[in-house]
């Protein structure tokens, strides 16, 4: 099989199970996929936030996993069977809770700011912790002699006040790293 | 002859004696569901991990508390629940209000005791009700103090 659609997305999903089993990067998708705003993406994550009230006490926490670029090593297989670096990223974004209600007691803010930054480099390290290893992704032994995931890349520094890259106007922290696979075809 | 000693200070004043006195539960209630939201956001789950689906393909999973932990916070309906309130004059609690839980429908405050009571997920304990007993006794002394 080549590294086709079905390949790729298998290769995507043993990843994004590895990452899913960090519970601090929050919702994982698979796809780099958009929302208009905050109450878009409650209503299609978790239809039971629907109420403003709801939707401004629960900050968002989520990674996107999504392909961005494949290469060949000439160095390592030949044309018809290149050694292919299939490289991912992974964007993990924490919301904060910017304002205080007025009926919540300071300290329980305060705790409540500082346990989501806690939970994000968590989440963060907790990626890095799962990738630090070759691991062989099952079920494509028959297709890939080679099929292995390699420890992150991180390529730009955590950031804060960052912009949601998939949910406009939802400002937190975020973080950039990249997973990229070796693939070696069978035959 | 006689000497009459005005005692003018508030505490012989019921009106201003009561007034001091009848906010003083209710602010130690809500210290204590302050520190109990506060040490429940500070515990760290080390139980299972369980898996959640999302809507659109988005997946998540969730550490659980172990035995005798606090409960971990998933979606937060259970911290944000806790509430105080004033019961009488001289009376005030800390409890868990019967807020809707969306993971089963349970109401908070019945899904709060199954948690305290069958699973051994404390959520307000005894050693946080012993502080709050040496702060409110502490407090106790400060306000007879700020009345004299």
């Amino acid at each position: 099989m080549p590294i086709d659609r079905e390949s790729e997305l298998h290769i995507r999903a043993a990843i994004a199970e590895m990452i899913g089993a960090v519970p601090e990067v929050g919702y994982v998708r698979p796809a780099p996929q958009y929302f208009n705003t905050a109450a878009a993406f409650w209503a299609a994550v978790e239809p039971s936030i629907s109420t403003q009230k709801e939707i401004e006490k629960r900050p968002i926490n989520a990674t996107w996993l999504y392909p961005i670029s494949i290469r060949d090593d000439p160095t390592s297989g030949c044309v018809d069977s290149p050694l292919t670096y299939l490289t991912y990223e992974i964007y993990t974004f924490a919301q904060y809770g910017e304002q205080r209600e007025n009926t919540e007691d300071v300290a329980v803010f305060e705790n409540r700011v500082l346990k989501a930054h806690a939970d994000f480099v968590a989440g963060w390290l907790g990626i890095k912790e799962q990738f630090q290893r070759y691991a062989n992704i099952a079920g494509l032994d028959a297709d890939f002699v080679t099929a292995q995931t390699q420890p992150t890349v991180q390529i730009e520094p955590t950031g804060n006040a960052m912009v949601c890259e998939f949910i406009p106007r939802v400002v937190g922290y975020a973080v950039r790293q990249q997973e990229t696979v070796r693939l070696k075809q069978a035959g | 002859m006689q000497v009459f000693i005005d005692l003018n200070s508030p505490i012989f004043n019921d009106v201003a004696r009561r007034q001091a006195v009848s906010g003083f539960p209710r602010q130690q209630s809500r210290d204590f569901k302050n520190l109990t939201k506060r040490r429940i956001i500070e515990s760290r789950a080390g139980g299972r991990l369980y898996k959640r689906k999302g809507g659109l393909g988005f997946t998540r999973s969730h550490r659980a508390s172990a035995s005798g932990q606090r409960p971990a916070i998933d979606t937060g309906t259970l911290l944000n629940a806790i509430s105080d309130r004033r019961i009488s004059e001289m009376s005030a609690e800390a409890y868990i209000a019967p807020a809707s839980n969306p993971k089963g429908g349970t109401s908070a405050d019945v899904y709060a005791g199954y948690l305290q009571d069958n699973l051994d997920r404390p959520i307000m304990s005894e050693s946080d009700a012993a502080e709050a007993q040496v702060k409110a006794n502490r407090d106790a002394v400060s306000l007879v103090l700020t009345l004299c």
